[in-house]
């Protein structure tokens, strides 16, 4: 009680040190947050793609530096438990007034990757289609594309337009929903036509997947780990066949993704900074409010407080005020970044803040209390009573 | 080092013995010397004139300081022996400072009971001790009251149930009435003197004013960090 109180003396300057705190925080969690989201949607992607072999170019860093051709599709198919191939080739374009670029996946209008795809509105890709795109819900929506003209199963009038900073203009043929509803990610792409992508580019498609069961879709995550588990069992048949390539299950393919290390690794050392800059701040503060309670803290040392009550007096309000930033801090790195998924045309970012991740702010937040107000702890609790009472 | 004779068989309540403090490595001498002993409920004045060495007397009465040389004992336990000075001064002595001390954000009774939450007392228990006091000293009207609201000499009253919260053998006083006026200053030591004749509390009291001196059983004069006067005003007697 009477550390709260003491708290509430200087209002305004608890106040600032519980915001700078809760900003610190609140910056832990909207980076961890969209981690957790974006992981949490990739590791979705086996409910649609657990039976799939991902192949690409034993090595290679990310499939943008991977080759796999039409003649290689056509001799992976004939491995036994091979069903179907999908071939696909990655592209990334600039849009106007967009800041991040979009991603494109060049498919081929029969395969399955593409059959996975529903199509909302307007129609599907052609073999002959060149400049058309099919747009994520998602996509759809940040780039503000009118689409009233796509009509279910086909176009009424004139289809709507998107014209790359390039100058590359597509007409937009059809609106497609993610295969899986809540991972947005996947519909905030395009989908065009791989034949006419790679004569454009003049490459190759970058990756294949090869479906063991098409169509196959799981939702229990045991089914998903062992289908997971049966898919890899086939990949030394990719090997047999075509020595350069490599194929995994989409679990495997994911985890050699180095970039959600990397984004963990930032998160930390961002989480170091704040707690760095905050605990000053509140090392600051405390230091201020004993200077100003040199008294006062005398008086209590007179009257018999021991050093061990007047460190954890102070140590409790060190805490009660990052305590404060910590719950404050955690809904606002949520609101953070859906403000700027909002602002910046992110809308198939994910915040994922589970009451795990919510502790943990809480804790750090505690940790950064009890080390910023270490200190300021020490110096009152080591004043001496006569020369504090003597104070002005 | 020589012993100061006390006539009781109980322990003085106060020995000062051969003391000496020194600051700055010896280059300012606060007390030079100085013995003496305060049998208990006595009621002590200490004078002399500023920059004498009366505080630092007090606080190494109370406690609250080491002196250099020589031994303080209260109720017979040299200070440099016991356990925990920290229990000692909210147990066995009780403080009233020039100023009040008062914590501004909380409440009278709750500032009266600051001596009492290192002896580990429930809330309800220290509210109703303080609440006792407080109607003692004559402030029952402002036991919620913060002390912004209150008068300076509420405040130093305030400060006077402080002292009593743990009920304390001794009394140390530092020029209790220097901040109030005449009138004040006279409730706060007619208070003083009914609390420590009720118990045979002993009291110590530094002070300027020749004439609350006067009121005292021993007049303790120090100079210079000397004491060069230890009297009792005609018709004072040892109240123990």
């Amino acid at each position: 009680m009477i550390a709260l109180r003491n708290l509430m003396r200087r209002k305004l300057r608890s106040l600032f040190a519980l915001l700078q705190i809760a900003v610190a925080i609140a910056a832990f969690v909207s980076i961890v947050g969209v981690t957790q989201g974006l992981r949490g949607q990739f590791y979705r992607l086996g409910e649609v793609f657990a039976h799939d072999l991902v192949v690409q170019v034993d090595g290679a860093a990310s499939p943008i530096f991977s080759a796999v051709t039409r003649d290689d599709a056509a001799e992976l198919l004939a491995i036994p438990e091979v069903q179907a191939v999908s071939l696909i080739r990655l592209h990334f374009m600039r849009a106007p007034n967009l800041a991040q670029p979009i991603g494109f996946l060049g498919v081929d209008p029969e395969s399955e990757v593409m059959a996975r795809h529903e199509i909302v509105r307007g129609r599907g890709l052609r073999p002959d289609d060149t400049k058309a795109i099919l747009v994520g819900e998602v996509m759809a929506k940040d780039l503000g594309i009118d689409t009233r003209a796509l009509i279910p199963g086909g176009i009424e009038g004139q289809a709507p337009t998107l014209t790359m900073e390039s100058g590359l203009t597509f007409e937009v043929v059809g609106v497609f929903r993610s295969p899986l509803e809540d991972v947005p990610f996947l519909s905030g792409q395009g989908l065009i036509n791989l034949q006419w992508l790679l004569d454009v580019s003049k490459g190759q498609p970058h990756m294949a997947f090869l479906h063991l069961q098409p169509g196959s879709r799981l939702s229990d995550p045991d089914d998903v780990k062992r289908a997971l588990r049966d898919t890899a069992e086939i990949a030394p048949k990719v090997k047999e066949a075509l020595p350069r390539l490599a194929g995994k299950s989409m679990d495997q393919f994911l985890d050699s993704f180095k970039q959600a290390e990397l984004i963990d690794k930032f998160a930390l050392a961002v989480l170091f900074l704040a707690a760095l800059v905050s605990g000053i701040g509140v090392a600051n503060t405390m230091l201020m409010s004993v200077f100003d309670r040199t008294r006062e803290i005398g008086l209590l040392r007179a009257v018999g407080w021991s050093r061990a009550r007047i460190v954890t007096m102070i140590e409790l309000e060190g805490v009660l005020l990052s305590l404060g930033g910590g719950i404050l801090g955690a809904p606002l790195g949520w609101l953070l970044i859906k403000a700027a998924s909002l602002l910046v045309q992110l809308g198939w970012l994910s915040v994922q803040i589970d009451p795990v991740l919510y502790l943990e702010a809480v804790a750090v937040a505690t940790g950064i209390g009890l080390l910023g107000s270490a200190y300021p702890a020490i110096r009152a609790a080591y004043l001496e009573p006569t020369e504090a009472l003597r104070y002005e | 080092m020589s012993q100061p004779a006390t006539s009781k068989e109980r322990p003085p309540a106060i020995e000062v013995v051969e003391v000496e403090r020194e600051y700055d490595k010896g280059l300012v001498r606060a007390l030079r010397g100085v013995s003496f002993a305060i049998e208990q409920g006595d009621y002590a004045a200490i004078i002399g004139p500023s920059g004498s060495g009366k505080s630092t007397l007090l606080h190494l009465i109370g406690a609250l300081d080491h002196p250099t040389r020589g031994e303080v004992r209260i109720l017979g336990q040299n200070l440099r022996e016991v356990g925990s000075l920290d229990q000692l001064r909210a147990k066995t002595l009780g403080f009233v400072f020039q100023l009040h001390h008062l914590i501004p954000n909380l409440p009278l009774w709750e500032n009266v009971t600051l001596p009492a939450l290192p002896l580990g007392l429930s809330r309800r228990e220290r509210r109703k001790r303080a609440v006792e006091l407080l109607g003692r000293v004559g402030l029952e009207h402002r036991v919620d009251f913060l002390p912004v609201k209150c008068s300076g000499g509420e405040r130093q009253r305030a400060a006077v149930a402080r002292a009593l919260i743990n009920d304390p053998d001794i009394l140390l006083a530092d020029e209790p009435t220097g901040s109030v006026d005449t009138e004040t200053g006279q409730q706060i030591l007619s208070l003083f003197e009914d609390f420590a004749r009720e118990r045979g509390r002993t009291r110590i009291v530094i002070t300027h004013n020749r004439q609350i001196a006067a009121e005292a059983e021993r007049v303790l004069r120090i100079v210079d960090g000397k004491l060069v006067e230890d009297s009792r005003p005609e018709g004072k007697a040892a109240s123990a």
